[in-house]
């Protein structure tokens, strides 16, 4: 017994580490030494940044004047040669990524605006000269991107003209929280790292069709028979739930066929980060509507799955077993079904009492 | 001035009807929430069983129940004072919580206990010599009475059956063939505390549905037919073994004397402006048992009170899944609507919850809306109106009610 758990243990690090030893390796040879893939940035580039920053630059009083600066420049149309050049002009190009980094540090900006203007610096032709780039492949893959300037005035376009309410979404917590298998990165971070302005929109509109198909007041479905004979079938309004949710689901696999999308995977979670920041959904709201997908991605634990096996078995099992036995196993089922209250019920649907 | 103030005193008392504080015993529930005889105050007449909201009477009379009535048992005035303080309690509630202006508004109710004739939409009452009532509690609807048959008119009224103990074996005497038969179904749950329950015919449902399990290749179509009389027969050997230990040799159930049942009468009044008292629904009689166990503040309604029922109970925590056979009319004593309203609490918050199931009645069918459809409907609407946040908690009611197996 003893000698097993402890192999267990050795095998975990021991794959930890070959994951991370490959990982690390196939980033440098994309990426060289500068210009890490999108994904790292939270991290080692951004300690490193920070690290490199002189100790008088990271006082309060230096970060606040140089928000103003940002601020000002981020308001005007052309916003990001002129912020740039003046950028590179008054600050060290090199100590301007941790003065950003410091700058989220002490919460004056967020990670939204934080992560355009890192990338800007980080991965932006400081310099005129950006053929003589030791790293060709970079600029080759990150074409289709926008400067992440230009990004971020489009989702404040999108904030200001798309707001279903005129107060500013609550904040959740659903959007802070950071996303297992993404190196650290936030869920708001990450919707504004894979998308556009308008394909925010097009994703938050996904959720405001559901919304909306919920709280229709009826809905039907019409058989025609060719003839001038039809059917009207009305649905329940559980059936109308049911059926906003699957065409929701739907909605939200289709979009990778979307050309916009060029196959770009989209989650449920991407589309309710879009909901949230567009304010077409407020952050209280959240918490119920991460529960929609209970419907079609069902969490099953093991001991559900084994109730429901021995059930499933015990049923004719009754019948096969010959007397007195089979009573036992009524009496066995009898016990698992009243054990199993809380087991992951079969939908209405799924036992035939409702057409969705 | 002594003068002067004793008539002032005098004036007031005069021109209120003279209702005082009295001490009675009644039953209520102790902590854990057994039955239990304290004393209360109850509101009431100097010596009469009659306030400005209820008058308790006897069988078929007119006049209030006497204090010092020689010919009225003292287990008759215990019932008396037992039903008008929960009764007042059950009022209190929808006017205070619920803020009902309707039932605010109610005329004053009269209350028969020991009533034994069943009740006739035009007559009141039917004929002494129709069989006898026991056992039971009914809310009856208002009439207009016949003139020419001197039958006066009537209000809104609550009636009590009195107890009587029918052995078990008299009853079981009547029972046997088809075990599926939904008398009989019906008359075994009734008696037996241990019913035979959901899990079994879960079972079984699985069994016959042709989609259910990979059992049908097993089994031809025959053999499930006739196994599923097997099955229900073999689950109810079982139980029946079972009840033997927990089944007294009696049935009966004393109607008057229970919290739960009261409240549940009177709920009926209180949501009689929109739902009719003639009928006897799932949906109406889920919802009775939603606001008596809410004025109660607990989903157990007549458990824990042997000695004055040998009845099934109800629970309302239970978290049954929804089965079709729910929305028999037969089935309208399950605890299934219950405990769908009850775990709404948990949605909406208890205050929000209350406020939505009492609205819902606004938008359903005395006697055609069903749960799946007309209930969830009605509830839906109801939020829309109601809730705190209609947009969020009707999201919530779907994926609460998605759960249920709705
Ligand atoms: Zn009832």
């Amino acid at each position: 017994m003893k000698n097993m758990k402890k192999t267990k243990l050795k095998i975990i690090p021991f794959s930890t580490a070959l994951f991370f030893a490959c990982t690390t390796q196939a980033y440098s040879q994309i990426g060289n030494t500068k210009a890490p893939p999108d994904s790292n940035y939270f991290g080692h580039s951004e300690n490193k940044a920070y690290r490199s920053l002189p100790d008088e630059y990271k006082t309060p009083e230096y970060t606040a004047s140089f928000l103003q600066e940002l601020e000002h420049h981020l308001s005007a149309d052309d916003c990001k040669t002129e912020l740039m050049h003046h950028l590179t002009a008054q600050v060290d190009e090199n100590i301007l990524p941790g003065l950003i980094v410091s700058l989220r540090r002490e919460q004056k900006i967020d990670d939204v605006l934080f992560l355009s203007l890192f990338k800007e610096v980080n991965e932006g032709p400081l310099t005129t000269s950006p053929d003589t780039s030791e790293e060709p492949q970079r600029k080759k893959t990150k074409e289709p991107t926008k400067d992440s300037c230009d990004r971020y005035s489009a989702i404040k376009f999108a904030r200001n003209t798309y707001l279903v309410s005129k107060e500013t979404p609550i904040p959740s917590e659903f959007a802070s929280k950071t996303i297992k298998k993404s190196h650290g990165l936030t869920q708001q971070v990450k919707l504004y790292q894979d998308f556009d302005g308008f394909q925010i929109l097009t994703l938050a509109k996904l959720y405001q069709n559901f919304s909306k198909r919920i709280s229709a007041t009826s809905a039907e479905v019409i058989i025609h028979y060719g003839t001038k004979d039809s059917e009207i079938y009305a649905l329940s309004m559980m059936e109308q739930y049911r059926m906003a949710e699957k065409m929701f689901h739907k909605e939200i696999e289709e979009m990778k066929l979307k050309p916009i999308f060029s196959g770009k995977m989209v989650t449920f979670e991407d589309v309710i980060m879009a909901a949230l920041e567009t304010g077409a959904v407020n952050g209280d709201q959240i918490n119920t509507i991460l529960n929609v997908k209970e419907l079609w991605d069902p969490k099953v634990t093991f001991n559900q799955k084994m109730q429901s096996f021995m059930l499933k078995i015990g049923g004719p099992a009754m019948i096969l077993v010959p007397p007195p036995f089979n009573q036992l196993v009524a009496l066995g089922v009898i016990f698992l079904q009243s054990v199993a209250g809380k087991q992951k019920i079969k939908s209405a649907e799924e036992r035939g009492i409702s057409i969705f | 001035m002594k003068h002067y103030i004793t008539l002032v005193v005098l004036c007031l008392f005069l021109s209120k009807p003279s209702f005082a504080q009295k001490e009675w015993n009644v039953v209520t529930r102790d902590s854990r929430g057994a039955a239990q005889i304290t004393t209360e105050e109850i509101q009431m007449n100097e010596d009469r069983f009659e306030n400005s909201d209820f008058k308790i009477v006897v069988g078929k009379s007119n006049e209030a129940i006497s204090v010092n009535d020689p010919r009225i048992s003292d287990e008759t005035k215990l019932k008396a004072a037992n039903t008008l303080f929960h009764l007042e309690h059950a009022k209190k509630y929808f006017t205070h919580t619920v803020k009902s202006l309707e039932v605010a508004k109610l005329e004053p109710i009269t209350i028969r206990l020991e009533h034994i004739n069943q009740f006739s939409d035009l007559g009141h009452f039917m004929n002494d010599a129709k069989e006898p009532q026991f056992n039971n509690a009914l809310s009856i609807p208002a009439g207009v009475g016949m003139s020419g048959a001197n039958i006066a008119p009537w209000k809104r009224e609550i009636w009590f059956r009195p107890e009587k103990h029918i052995p078990v074996a008299e009853i079981m005497a009547m029972q046997g063939g088809n075990p599926l038969n939904p008398v009989i179904k019906k008359v075994r749950s009734a008696i037996y505390p241990m019913e035979m329950g959901t899990g079994l015919s879960n079972v079984v449902y699985a069994l016959v549905n042709p989609q259910g399990s990979w059992s049908n290749t097993l089994l031809s179509s025959e053999t499930l037919q006739a196994g599923t009389l097997l099955l229900f027969e073999a689950g109810f050997q079982i139980m029946r073994f079972l009840n033997k230990v927990l089944t007294p040799s009696h049935y009966f159930l004393d109607t008057a004397m229970i919290p739960e049942i009261i409240t549940h009468e009177f709920s009926h009044i209180a949501l009689s402006d929109y739902l009719e008292l003639s009928h006897s629904t799932p949906v109406i009689e889920g919802l009775a048992d939603y606001f008596s166990a809410s004025l109660n503040e607990t989903p157990k309604l007549a458990l824990k009170i042997k000695q004055y029922s040998t009845a099934q109970g109800k629970n309302g925590k239970n978290k049954k899944l929804f089965a079709i056979e729910y929305e028999n009319n037969r089935m309208a004593n399950s605890d299934f609507v219950l405990s769908l309203l009850w775990g709404m609490r948990e949605v909406l918050g208890k205050e929000n919850a209350d406020q939505v199931i009492f609205e819902s009645r606004k938008y359903l069918k005395t006697n055609s809306s069903d749960i799946r459809t007309g209930l969830i409907n009605a509830l839906v609407i109801a939020c829309n109106t109601t809730c705190k946040q209609p947009a969020n908690d009707r999201l919530k009611l779907f994926i609460y009610f998605e759960k249920r197996g709705l």
